[in-house]
């Protein structure tokens, strides 16, 4: 079969690693259009475990690891997110990449008895090294617990590029005019484009909000307008101070009408503002972050988007991937995650591709994989909205979220069950890269929907005593004490690593 | 709170010793109603890993352990289930209790690669001991060397669970519910007329089996899969061991003319019964079928009529319905004491185990709860549709279920996929409790759905080479032998088992 991907961002370029994988004798040919012409999206940008899986595991036989990728992007790692103001000014709270080592039992006792005696993100032992900054690498240089990795899209792109060459890929610098639709299979036969018809079997688009091809083939489009406040975002571009040495964290810092991402990567920061345009203007909007910040912003645009997920992401014999699928706000570092699993899915329902093109694309596998992607996009939009429910009301934006917003259903059950108990992995559906109770957690404590008292009637419900309660805390204290003797700190860690030392 | 809970059966008891778990700390009066002239249902019973996990672990505090509870319920063990002339008189294929090392891979390379030998129960420990006359514990009788579930009587397993429950505060009342008296005003329960008279309760948990007899008053609906499942009758009844018979530890279930046959051994006996479709046969007829293919001397116990199907409605609220009454399936793939576990286990996390009413009744909980049942039921069923599927159309009835049977929407789509791949875990949703790829494989295998030739494609698909089959599947064979070495034979089991000398 030929396949081709259109777009070469890091969907792009990861979706052809993902199809030279099984590829070894070169049974399709793969190709991607890029077009140097079009930019690729982003100013930083965060990932979650699922990243760390691929780089570590999924592709190392074509020659990827940690190291090296680490080494030829400039990422650095992410241990978690430290949520900054959204409870009001001067309050913080961490969502640590690595859940808590109790996290899928019926009650959470780790995060719990951790929130009742302590900082309940010490709880997870990324959470831990975050608030203590330390790394999540060993003195001796090994890798040893949950983190994942802050880049540039732009390099990862590249990166990825380059080993899906050597690997037999084949790149195109050219741009979609337009499609060449079969009228009576009605699959995608050719697109037109600058240097030519280019004719395939099948189509990943990897476009980006643009949509080049599953727009056209009636991909449809739902919004999460609704539920979500923002549809706007100012990116921008930090340097280090001299000696700076950044935490490894990405931050998301709450401002008077949305919020702001700071990600560091081995250079420098990059931020964005994501903001609602019904609550603000552009120039009020970057008033607001030189005042919050107090630093000098120079603005790259003022990018407009809808929240929201095409209602069909696989057509006939084309797929959107990545940002051509869907987009929610970067808060949760959903999109390269929701990447991945649409990738993991796609090539495991299609056999990687390797089979005839009738064993590949057929109803029930084109219905399963859109019936996945559906609910796994709308269950991360539930995951967004919960956010913005927080006890903030000092601008219109906040009392809106907090009063008028319409809340999903998933988001009025989670609070409303934080009320009497602590939820639980039981509430939630979990499914191959479900962000569930393990991520859910860190935002209903940090937002002090699940209070201590709810916490400690959850814990003597299941028979803990005080004693109990208090052993398991000196048994997360004792984890942490050991790992803290075992892990280089942060500044160890970039220092070794920008002396490409790792 | 005192909770009552109505019915003592298998899940009435099960009940019972889920609210005794946490009761320390909630102090809850609990209380069951069970009438000594209702009898118990069931001829036979089988379960599924779930049950193993419950006696194993949940309970130790109570002196709970799995020799205890097979010593004393005259359990057997249960390395899987035996499906005899499914696709044709002849026919056989295992489901295994323990599903494959790769059953989570995206790819479940040891089972494919075994079906292309022809051996795919080879994959799994647990039928390779079962096929092989071993049971799945070791020679030190303490250990087990593979999973399994068990095979009990139900009525025994209700009163092993009776005498610890009430040991530790359960009450226990003989009577039997005449009427129930909802509040006007917020629609609880508030009390039952019994033979005794007035009972009244904060929380009401249903065990009454098909009568229902709390949540069909309180509005529970009832959602018929007699659209997609062809079964609407069973004939259970008693057959005894042959003297020094050899038992196997599987659940038997022989396709019949119009339906089929479970036998379930315990340590006395067999439970056996004849789950038949109405429309295609009568009582009579489904009698001579059953003497004609087993060439044994049948007594009936009686002819059960059931409709398979779920409440709308498992928890309406202050009272929720556990076990039978909340839904039924054929005893196909032992899912009645599986779904029993799996919905207490959701309603006691949900429910906080039960420390305040208001802690416990509250829209998102009952909501939520009823939502998951109605899923774990629907996928059920279709599992359970997924076997009537066959080649075989030696009957009206077997015609009735491969041609004009409706096929629900989740058995079109993996019977598709079947034909152009394997599925794989992705193709399930997954939660608590639920059944996917590692149930579902052994009979889209067994009935021939997923042929040898797609799961050689599939496994290609994903790179491997003819060497790397061969390796594993020489890997497989010596981690099976290495296993049935360390395991005791079957026969020595269940010797071990009516000298109650095991663990000793």
């Amino acid at each position: 079969m030929k396949i081709v991907i259109v777009g070469g961002g890091t969907a792009g370029w990861i979706a052809a690693c993902y199809f030279a994988r099984f590829n070894e004798n070169l049974k399709n040919e793969i190709v991607v259009i890029e077009s140097s012409k079009i930019p690729t999206i982003g100013a930083g940008e965060g990932s979650t475990g699922i990243f760390t899986k691929i780089v570590n595991s999924h592709f190392s036989q074509m020659g990827i690891n940690e190291i090296d990728f680490l080494n030829k992007t400039s990422s650095t790692l992410k241990l978690g997110i430290r949520f900054k103001d959204w409870n009001g000014e001067g309050k913080d709270f961490l969502s640590p990449v690595q859940p808590t080592e109790t996290t899928l039992s019926s009650v959470d006792s780790h995060v719990l008895v951790s929130h009742i005696l302590g900082d309940y993100a010490d709880s997870s032992p990324s959470g831990y090294l975050m608030n203590n900054n330390l790394s999540t690498y060993s003195k001796s240089g090994n890798t040893i617990m949950g983190h994942s990795y802050h880049f540039d899209a732009q390099k990862v792109g590249e990166y990825f590029k380059g080993y899906a060459m050597k690997a037999g890929v084949k790149c195109v610098d050219t741009e979609v005019i337009t499609l060449n639709k079969n009228k009576i299979t009605g699959e995608l036969d050719s697109i037109e484009t600058t240097i030519g018809n280019i004719s395939a079997d099948f189509w990943v688009d990897c476009s980006g909000f643009s949509r080049v091809l599953i727009g056209p083939m009636g991909g449809g489009w739902k919004s999460y307008e609704e539920y979500l406040p923002t549809n706007s975002a100012i990116p921008y571009i930090h340097q280090y101070e001299t000696n700076e040495t950044p935490k490894l964290e990405t931050l998301a810092w709450a401002m008077p009408n949305g919020w702001m991402w700071q990600i560091p990567t081995q250079e420098r920061y990059g931020c964005g503002y994501v903001y609602s345009d019904k609550f603000t203007t552009y120039d009020n909007a970057v008033d607001e972050l030189i005042k919050t910040t107090g630093r000098k912003i120079e603005p790259l645009r003022n990018l407009k988007f809808d929240c929201g997920r095409v209602e069909t992401p696989w057509v006939k014999n084309v797929v959107a991937i990545g940002l051509a699928q869907g987009f929610v706000e970067p808060l949760e570092a959903t999109s390269i995650h929701a990447t991945i699993i649409q990738l993991d899915f796609l090539l495991t329902n299609t056999t990687n591709f390797v089979l005839e093109k009738e064993n590949t694309i057929f109803d029930s596998n084109i219905n399963r994989y859109n019936e996945f992607v559906g609910k796994f996009f709308d269950d991360i939009k539930d995951l967004i909205q919960l956010h913005y429910i927080t006890e903030r009301e000092d601008t219109p934006f906040w009392k809106y979220c907090k009063y008028e917003m319409k809340r999903t259903d998933n988001v009025k059950d989670i609070l409303s069950i934080c009320k009497h108990r602590s939820p639980s992995m039981l509430d939630f559906n979990f499914y191959h890269g479900s962000g569930n109770w393990g991520v859910w957690c860190w935002s209903l404590i940090g937002l002090g929907h699940l209070t201590k008292e709810v916490a400690k009637n959850t814990l003597k419900a299941y028979n803990n005593t005080d004693e109990q309660i208090l052993n398991t805390f000196n048994g997360i204290k004792n984890r942490n004490f050991k790992n803290s003797i075992r892990c280089m700190s942060s500044k160890d860690f970039m220092k070794t690593l920008l002396n490409k030392q790792l | 709170m005192k909770i009552v809970i109505v019915g003592g059966g298998t899940a009435g008891w099960l009940s019972a010793m889920y609210a005794c778990r946490f009761n320390e700390f909630s102090k809850n009066e609990i209380v069951v109603i069970e009438s000594s002239k209702i009898p118990t249902i069931g001829a036979g019973e089988g379960s599924t890993g779930v049950l193993t996990r419950v006696i194993n672990t949940y309970f130790t505090k109570y002196g709970i352990t799995e020799i205890d509870f097979l010593n004393n319920t005259e359990a057997i063990l249960k390395l899987g289930i035996n499906f005899k002339d499914w696709n044709g008189i002849g026919t056989q294929f295992y489901n295994p209790i323990q599903p494959s090392d790769t059953t989570q891979s995206s790819v479940d390379v040891d089972l494919l690669v075994q079906h292309i030998k022809g051996n795919a129960y080879e994959s799994s420990p647990s039928a390779f001991l079962l096929a092989n006359d071993y049971a799945s514990y070791s020679l030190n009788k303490k250990d087990t060397t593979a999973g399994h579930g068990y095979h009990f009587d139900a009525h025994k397993v209700g009163q092993y669970l009776k005498s610890i429950a009430i040991n530790n505060g359960v009450k226990c009342i003989d009577t039997e519910v005449t009427s129930v008296n909802i509040n006007k005003d917020n629609g609880e329960l508030e009390s039952v007329e019994t033979t005794i008279g007035n009972l009244q309760a904060d929380f009401w948990i249903d065990c009454s089996g098909f009568a229902r007899t709390l949540i069909g008053p309180m509005g529970g609906g009832w959602a018929s899969y007699s659209d997609f499942l062809p079964a609407n009758s069973a004939i259970p009844y008693i057959h005894q061991f042959e003297k020094n018979e050899d038992i196997k530890l599987e659940t038997l279930a022989w396709a019949m003319p119009n339906g089929w046959m479970w036998q379930i051994p315990t340590q006395k006996r067999y439970g056996c019964g004849y789950v038949y479709s109405d429309k295609f046969t009568t009582y009579e007829n489904a009698v001579d079928e059953l003497i004609k293919t087993t060439g044994r001397t049948i007594e009936p116990l009686r002819n059960i009529k059931f409709d398979c199907g779920r409440v709308n409605s498992a928890w309406v609220k202050n009272v929720t319905s556990i076990g039978l009454s909340s839904g039924f399936l054929e005893p196909l793939e032992a899912t009645s004491i599986h779904s029993t576990i799996i919905q207490l286990d959701l309603l006691f996390t949900n429910g906080l185990n039960f420390v305040n009413k208001e802690s416990l009744m509250y829209d998102a909980n009952i909501n939520t709860y009823n939502s998951f049942i109605r899923n774990l039921f629907d996928d059920a069923k279709d599992l359970i549709q997924m076997h009537y599927i066959t080649e075989r159309e030696d009957t009206e009835f077997w015609k009735y279920c491969k041609y004009e049977m409706k096929r629900t929407d989740k058995v079109n789509e993996i019977l598709e996929i079947c034909k152009h791949r394997s599925p794989s875990m992705l193709d399930f949703w997954k939660y608590h409790g639920t059944i996917g790829w590692g149930v579902w494989c052994w009979t889209l295998v067994g009935l021939n759905h997923l042929t040898k030739d797609i799961s050689l494609k599939t496994i290609k698909a994903y790179g491997h080479s003819d060497a790397e089959i061969e390796d594993r599947v020489k890997r497989i064979s010596h981690n099976n032998l290495i296993k049935s070495i360390k395991s005791m034979k079957s026969k020595d089991f269940v010797q071990c088992l009516l000298t109650k000398t095991l663990g000793k």
